[in-house]
């Protein structure tokens, strides 16, 4: 696919140099000519030195006859004027990073205007990934499937588990929530698995559904090893305060430790039940003080990533049992791994790993009227996403009417913004997007999925 | 630096040389001559080849420094391999005459050693100017073209062997770019051959000649170069050609995508035209009167202003003959040079651009103390550290020429054939003056001589800077780096 990156800071080159290596052809608009002209030398891809809010410049590049254009600029302002430009000179789909939630919201009404086929917000993302690390015990992996909507657990049975031999019928009945089993894999098989299909030990489930839904359900199957009570974020920057309203959300106790008073009350204000604390993290007694010994996570998240790790060997070395640390440039992962720090979280390639996943999407999908298409477990299960039209015959029919194939199943619906789970009791609307799973791979269309 | 991973790709380089070499083979079998030359020179390049490309790859990360060495000793062994069917064949007395015209060959200078190139048997013929055409576009950028080598870090080798103070791709991979390169250079290519052929010229030397002015080489199968023909057609669509391949590909580009505004705004191309013409009209008026009529005055002096400035070196008629004023010219455009991103060599034309640019500004500085003023090329100000660039390269290329014209003077030539056969070498243009002119040869230097302007031409064809770095010790000098 041709694509045009405008902005290469950390997250335009990061996305450009993965890009170029999947065989896309990528052209890379920035301003400074130093920095593109390295860019040039080291990745294979063609450059362009001028605004990417030129129309001369965009045309330069070739914007007719482009796929995509991301834009990574500094400003929100410049993303929405440069993707709204692009749109008018015929670019198919614009993504752009949006950082002020505000904007974000706001985009809803111009998503056409611009062409807007998805926005990302780094530090959103960031807090959300670092939120859910928090809140799942070790042990099962999440994977977020278009634009981050639906987030999917993939985890095994172990022993003592109280599911096994239990079909899933009766699992759904016992809790008495939506969960949705989206797939089972057993001896190296993978199946859509249907009401009568009974758990065994050693299963590889993949199950989605909203997260109380969830929660519920990893309760219900017992031997959960950790549960997250208590938080330390230290700093109080953007992604702080997602992670603090997540956590929040999610019934966590969350302390947040930062150094401006300013950004301390604009916190408080904008955080109900977060405890915020006007000091310096670097200062051992105050970390002390705040019973930091007591804490199940610690997050280190100021904006010097040499401070975050500082901050993180402490923590290490009072036992807390997850320490998180966010880490903006450094390249030196192997050596911060090597001295016991595990999990890191950078933002700029959270981001872009979303982006790419959706790309991939996209070049998948292509030829069939699916939206996108996303395979997993080693390519043997597919997800995909179609929107209904008129055509399709079972507008506003009950889901538990519509004659599927066998080993299809509607993973979720998208109605207007909204995500819903279904039932059999739900319908199908004109307009809706839905997402289907299936371990069959000759699905191209709509109706392909039917009898 | 990552030797390893330099001597491995040599070793594929080698390979493709050695395929290369099956097309004059093929010649020689066709036209039943001695094959043993070739036979012996593909087995060596073979089993050499073979073996670099057997080495095991420890560490895969390689820098500018390592692209632009493969560069260069991928240049030279390719000419010291290049030279064995030259010598294995007995044509040329000393192994370095054969190092001498091979080199001589890749670097599309079209100097030759041979008194007499008409004895050669048709194999060898084919090889020399079949030189021309791979080292015209670049062996790295055909192996790029053809093999999965490349990564991100190419760019550095393909900068190295593309002329010109800017390198851009046409398309954003590339892969691409070297296959649109090759492909270009192949149409026009097998197009001049059908437009001699149509002129009567015999199949064998219009395939050979097209190679040669594809490469703006300039080497000929006739001692008296295209004179021989003494066909007016021939002469202009061979003149016509050699203009083509002067210019940079990218516009070649540009109108294939039908971009044809931005190709003809092309500040550089536009200087080429305009020093053609004026030096055309100069040279016309100037050697009138030993000529029969104004049209052949015409036809000679656009035969040989474009043969020069295009450094290829055909020639049409002894240009050593002609007045002093002429002959100083056709000297200034051996300096000059063709576009940038071409086949040809020299300085290149947006190097002199860029050059008065900034005279004239410095200039208006002069006398407008407190002006500011941007130099720009294509509408597109050039950046300070380009125009510097450009100068340290001008003095350069002069501090090169002195030098080596130090050591030809050993030989004791005459001052203009001492100067001139430097010159020539390092444009890559092929004839000089008086001793080295257009139907002398080089024959008469000495080995040390040879091996120099052997070393000069690949200075010229790689742009200084690649080359230099052999010369450089601290090159070689190991990073004190160790693996975490």
């Amino acid at each position: 696919m041709k694509i045009i990156i405008v902005g290469s800071g950390k997250m335009g080159s990061y996305l450009s140099n993965i890009l170029a290596n999947e065989n896309h052809d990528i052209t890379v608009i920035d301003k400074n000519e130093t920095v593109i002209n390295k860019l040039n030398n080291t990745q294979d891809i063609s450059i362009l030195c001028g605004n990417g809010l030129v129309a001369a410049t965009l045309e330069e590049a070739d914007i007719k006859n482009t796929d995509i254009l991301i834009s990574t600029m500094k400003n929100d302002e410049d993303n929405i004027v440069c993707c709204l430009l692009a749109k008018n000179l015929g670019v198919k789909n614009t993504i752009m990073r949006i950082r002020n939630p505000e904007y974000k919201d706001s985009m809803h009404y111009i998503k056409n205007d611009l062409g807007l086929s998805m926005t990302i917000n780094p530090e959103l993302l960031t807090a959300k990934e670092i939120a859910n690390t928090l809140n799942f015990p070790s042990g099962i992996k999440i994977n977020y499937f278009f634009k981050g909507k639906i987030e999917m657990l993939e985890f095994k049975i172990k022993e003592n588990s109280n599911i096994i031999r239990l079909s899933v019928k009766d699992l759904i009945s016992k809790i008495k929530k939506k969960i949705i089993i989206v797939a089972v894999e057993r001896n190296d098989k993978v199946f859509v698995p249907n009401g009568e299909f009974v758990f065994e030990l050693g299963d590889k489930l993949i199950i989605t559904s909203k997260l109380q839904n969830i929660n519920n359900f990893f309760k219900f199957m017992g031997n959960v090893t950790f549960k997250t009570k208590d938080v330390m974020i230290i700093g109080g920057s953007k992604m702080s305060y997602y992670l603090a309203y997540f956590l929040e959300n999610m019934g966590i106790n969350s302390k947040i430790i930062e150094m401006d008073k300013n950004k301390c009350e604009i916190l408080s204000e904008k955080l109900s039940k977060t405890l915020i604390i006007n000091g310096d993290g670097s200062d051992k007694n105050l970390l002390l003080e705040e019973g930091i010994e007591e804490m199940d996570a610690f997050v280190s998240a100021t904006g010097i990533d040499e401070e975050n790790i500082i901050y993180s060997l402490f923590a290490n070395s009072l036992n807390i049992p997850k320490v998180i640390t966010k880490i903006n440039h450094l390249t030196f992962n192997d050596i911060v791994e090597s001295v016991g720090i595990e999990n890191v979280q950078t933002p700029h390639i959270i981001a872009s790993n979303q982006v790419l996943k959706y790309i991939r999407a996209m070049e998948n999908s292509r030829g069939g009227n699916m939206e996108s298409l996303v395979r997993i477990m080693d390519d043997k299960l597919e997800m995909m996403e179609f929107v209904i039209n008129d055509e399709f015959k079972y507008i506003n029919k009950c889901l538990k009417d519509i004659h599927f194939k066998e080993g299809i199943i509607v993973v979720c619906i998208n109605r207007k913004g909204n995500v819903i789970f279904p039932t059999g009791e739900d319908v199908l609307k004109v307009n809706d997007n839905i997402i289907i799973s299936t371990t069959k791979s000759n699905i191209k269309g709509l109706n392909d999925i039917l009898r | 630096m990552n030797y390893r991973f330099i001597l491995k790709t040599l070793g594929h380089l080698l390979l493709i040389e050695a395929i290369l070499m099956f097309l004059p083979l093929g010649v020689s079998i066709y036209k039943n001559e001695n094959i043993i030359p070739f036979v012996n020179t593909i087995v060596i390049i073979l089993i050499f080849g073979s073996i670099l490309s057997l080495i095991k790859i420890k560490n895969k990360s390689y820098f500018a420094k390592e692209g632009l060495m493969i560069t260069t000793l991928s240049w030279i062994s390719l000419s010291l391999f290049g030279a064995l069917p030259f010598y294995f064949s007995g044509y040329f007395p000393t192994y370095i005459d054969a190092f001498f015209e091979t080199v001589s060959g890749f670097t599309t200078t079209g100097s030759t050693i041979l008194k007499n190139i008409e004895v050669l048997p048709y194999g060898l013929l084919f090889w020399r100017s079949f030189t021309h055409w791979i080292g015209g576009m670049g062996i790295l950028v055909f192996a790029i073209a053809i093999l999965p080598l490349s990564n991100e870090n190419s760019m550095h080798m393909i900068k190295a062997e593309v002329p010109g103070p800017f390198t851009s791709k046409l398309v954003p991979k590339l892969k691409d770019t070297a296959k649109w390169l090759y492909g270009i250079y192949l149409l026009l290519t097998i197009l001049e051959i059908l437009l001699l052929l149509l002129g009567g010229m015999p199949l064998f030397d219009s395939i050979v000649t097209s190679f040669a002015t594809a490469g703006t080489g300039g080497f000929a199968i006739k001692n008296s170069s295209i004179a021989f023909y003494n066909s007016t057609y021939i002469d202009y669509v061979i003149s016509i050609f050699m203009i083509l391949f002067g210019i940079n590909f990218n516009i070649f580009f540009l109108i294939i995508m039908k971009k044809f505004k931005q190709a003809i705004s092309n500040e550089e191309m536009k200087a080429y035209f305009g020093i053609i013409i004026t030096s055309t009209i100069l040279i016309t008026l100037n050697i009138l009167s030993i000529c029969n009529n104004i049209f052949e005055a015409f036809r000679l002096s656009f035969f040989q202003v474009s043969s020069i400035i295009t450094t290829t070196g055909f020639a049409t008629t002894n240009f050593d003959l002609w007045p002093q004023f002429s002959k100083i010219i056709l000297l200034f455009l051996m300096f000059c040079g063709a576009c940038g991103g071409s086949t040809g060599g020299g300085i290149k034309v947006s190097r002199i651009v860029i050059a008065l640019k900034k005279v004239i500004k410095d200039f208006i500085t002069v006398i407008h103390p407190n002006t500011i003023k941007a130099v720009r090329l294509d509408k597109k100000v050039v950046n300070e550290k380009t125009i510097n660039d450009v100068g340290y390269y001008l003095v350069l290329y002069f501090l090169i020429i002195i030098f080596a014209t130090l050591i030809v003077s050993l030989d004791n030539f005459d001052f203009e054939t001492t100067l001139t056969s430097v010159i020539t070498c390092i444009s890559n243009v092929g004839p000089g003056f008086s001793i080295v002119g257009p139907i002398g040869n080089f024959a008469d230097f000495s080995g040390l001589s040879k091996l120099v302007l052997s070393i000069v031409m690949l200075f010229g064809r790689l742009e200084l800077y690649p080359m230099l770095l052999l010369f450089y010790p601290l090159t070689y000098i190991k990073n004190k780096r160790k693996q975490v």
